[in-house]
């Protein structure tokens, strides 16, 4: 058995997807595998994968063309999710894909495991994307600059990024994944980028909210409490429907 | 009467978001919005949920009141005249400023601006479109508004405020005509169907409008919603859904919102609520409301003259599915979609994954599971291939007992059980389904 190792990146997964597909080895006995996101087991060859910016291109070009560009955008989602075998599922899938002939978008084929498999790390990234639309809180540091912290299972920043640069183009802000130690950067109506590396100190983000941040939080957190109807209390349905791990950058009082 | 004007930004938010809270329809959906590169805003078709409140419901926007005065004094509403509480009003200024404060912290997905009557119908609008007005042209907020139509206002004012708003509403309050005079002795049923037509007609209109010039103005885009309460008055959940049923076919809404009702004003002559609000009933028609929007069910197949009222312990769907036992077994690998829908376990999205994924061969039992059906429901009315599941058998006797458990079925054949018996009941179904009320 043969394990390609890959870096946690699009390009090279591709490139990865490239080399297996490459014919140097026997494509039924290999797999895919994420760098540092696994133990070494015996008797598997582990062969490590340069990144090739062309021969991705080349493996994106192939799947446009043949599955095309919804199959595409599912798969890239994919690629930013947190699962360790997600590499190896997207492999397989591209593989049944060529090898069965398929011409457009078959990945509503529940039939086969790798697409199921597919399907639902789609579903949970896509998901928690669009948790975050909602529980994403900016707070406002002096000079009006926005920022916020999240803490994502998968890799939600840029999806994150492009909804809030639609939604807030006149503002100055930036949304740090903390677990990753990735920052995306907006500035007023220019492009957003990401930045990574940073270490942000929560002691200086405290001492530079703005004046008025406090006023607000306490309106919000009023709001948020005279909103609920006593009559109706049911912090059971509450947890299912705002489960805790959300909760840890938010304004309001959940408890 | 002004004095209390003086009331701080903080406290008027307290007495007019606690004055608002029984009003539903928090949602932000049906609006899919760019922003425009400029300006603060933008609005997502599913709607986005920004919290969840201690009573689990998901808050999404700013909902509050213009004003808590009230020259009407309909009995189930804690604004109602008669009632002696703290009495504000906000500037339109003040509005805008939260709204477009807390929308760039991203608390909230745009404002549900409702009213009181402060002294006359047209007065009231009229501030509820200035503040509109203001939020879109001078504070540009570009994100999502939902605006109440206040009943006997003039038709130029709810037209005007109407091109500022993604969606509005009048409320129905109650279902029949009958229970709006006992209850709210200020409405009729024509000042509240008299909007609701025009946003209707309006709408419409609109609709040519933008098929010719692209770029035309747009009114209410986000649709035309409404809610009734639940309880206060005595009519059966058929007529509840059937008077749900005409709204749609006949004013094309969007959203009909059911509130249980809550007894604020311990009014003698409404039902007490001690043991709770109705909330089983409230979800009952919630899922009922579902299966017409988007299982093409018609009233009439989910209760009759004869069926006046819900099942207590079965889902509408699942008690359809029984009482019609001679449709099924529905086979999986050849059913059309409409059939499919019909299936207990089986949603909107599962039939059109059935749908897809058979195209590329038969589908199995574990295939479905993956698919997302609800193999538990669903094995007592579906074949794959032919085959039955296990030992099941398509029998409504057998299934009721597999899906009730033998004491429920007990319960079910006596002729008292109503929904106050069954309020033990509400924290299971609701989570079971909690996700319908969104």
């Amino acid at each position: 058995m043969i394990v390609l190792v890959c870096s946690d990146n699009i390009a090279s997964i591709f490139s990865a997807v490239y080399e297996a597909w490459a014919g140097k080895y026997n494509r039924d006995a290999l797999e895919l595998k994420i760098d540092g996101a696994y133990e070494y087991e015996f008797f598997k060859e582990y062969i490590k994968v340069e990144t090739d910016e062309s021969r991705a291109q080349k493996v994106v070009n192939t799947i446009k063309k043949q599955f095309g560009k919804e199959f595409l955008s599912i798969i890239s989602l994919v690629l930013w999710s947190y699962e360790e075998d997600k590499a190896d599922a997207v492999y397989k899938t591209i593989k049944y894909g060529i090898e069965t002939k398929k011409y457009g978008n078959f990945l509503s084929d529940f039939r086969i495991e790798c697409i199921q498999r597919i399907n639902k790390l789609y579903r949970n990234i896509y998901n928690e994307i669009h948790h975050y639309y909602g529980f994403v809180r900016f707070s406002e540091l002096d000079k009006e600059r926005l920022f916020a912290q999240i803490r994502p299972k998968n890799y939600c920043l840029e999806a994150l990024s492009e909804h809030f640069a639609d939604r807030l183009p006149s503002e100055n802000w930036i949304i740090y994944d903390v677990g990753r130690n990735i920052a995306a950067v907006h500035k007023m109506r220019a492009q957003w980028f990401i930045v990574r590396d940073v270490i942000v100190d929560n002691e200086l983000i405290n001492n530079k909210l703005s004046d008025r941040e406090d006023e607000y939080r306490k309106l919000w957190r009023l709001f948020f409490d005279t909103i609920s109807i006593e009559d109706r209390k049911n912090k059971k349905l509450q947890r299912n429907n705002f489960p805790l791990r959300f909760r840890e950058f938010i304004i309001e009082d959940t408890k | 009467m002004f004095l209390e004007q003086k009331k701080s930004v903080y406290d008027k938010l307290k007495i007019l978001t606690d004055a608002a809270k029984y009003d539903v329809a928090c949602t932000s959906s049906g609006i899919e919005k760019k922003g425009d590169g400029t300006n603060i805003g933008n609005s997502i078709k599913a709607g986005i949920c920004h919290s969840f409140s201690s009573d689990g419901r998901c808050i999404s926007l700013l909902k509050i009141l213009l004003t808590n005065y009230c020259v009407f004094n309909c009995s189930y509403c804690i604004n109602r005249v008669s009632n002696d509480v703290d009495r504000v009003l906000f500037t339109p200024d003040e509005i805008c400023t939260i709204t477009m404060e807390f929308y760039r912290r991203n608390y909230i997905e745009g404002l549900f601006l409702s009213s009181g009557i402060f002294k006359t119908p047209d007065i009231t609008m009229e501030l509820l479109y200035q503040t509109l007005y203001k939020l879109r042209n001078e504070y540009n907020f570009n994100g999502y508004i939902h605006v109440k139509a206040i009943p006997g206002a003039d038709p130029v004012l709810i037209e005007k405020t109407g091109f500022l708003a993604d969606r509005m509403s009048v409320n129905l309050e109650l279902p029949t005509a009958e229970s709006l005079k006992k209850l709210a002795p200020n409405k009729t049923r024509n000042t509240i169907l008299k909007p609701m037509r025009q946003i209707q007609l309006r709408r419409d209109a609109n609709k040519e409008e933008l098929v010719l010039y692209k770029r035309a103005p747009k009114f209410v885009p986000a649709g035309q919603s409404t809610q009734m309460i639940i309880g206060a008055s005595n009519e059966s959940d058929y007529e509840l859904l059937a008077v749900t049923e005409s709204l749609y076919k006949k004013f094309a809404l969007k959203r009909v919102f059911y509130s249980a009702f809550v007894n604020v004003n311990n009014d003698t002559t409404l039902p007490m609520t001690q043991s709770g609000p109705p909330l089983l009933r409230e979800h009952r028609l919630y899922q009922a409301d579902w299966l017409m929007r988007f299982y093409e069910f018609k009233a009439e197949e989910i209760l009759d003259k004869n069926h006046k009222n819900f099942n207590v312990f079965l889902d509408p769907k699942c008690d359809w599915a029984i009482r019609n036992i001679e449709m099924f077994p529905v086979e999986i690998n050849t059913a059309d979609y409409h059939n499919l829908l019909r299936v207990p376990g089986i949603g909107v999205k599962s039939a059109k994954r059935i749908v897809a994924a058979r195209r590329f061969g038969s589908l199995t039992f574990e295939n479905l599971k993956k698919i997302g059906v609800v193999l538990k429901r669903a094995v007592y009315f579906i074949t794959c291939s032919g085959q039955l599941y296990g030992s099941v058998k398509i029998d409504s006797e057998y299934i009721l007992r597999q899906l009730l458990g033998d004491a429920d079925v007990r319960r079910l054949n006596e002729p008292q059980v109503n929904y106050r018996q069954l309020s033990l009941f509400d924290g299971g179904i609701y989570n079971d389904s909690s996700s319908l009320l969104r």
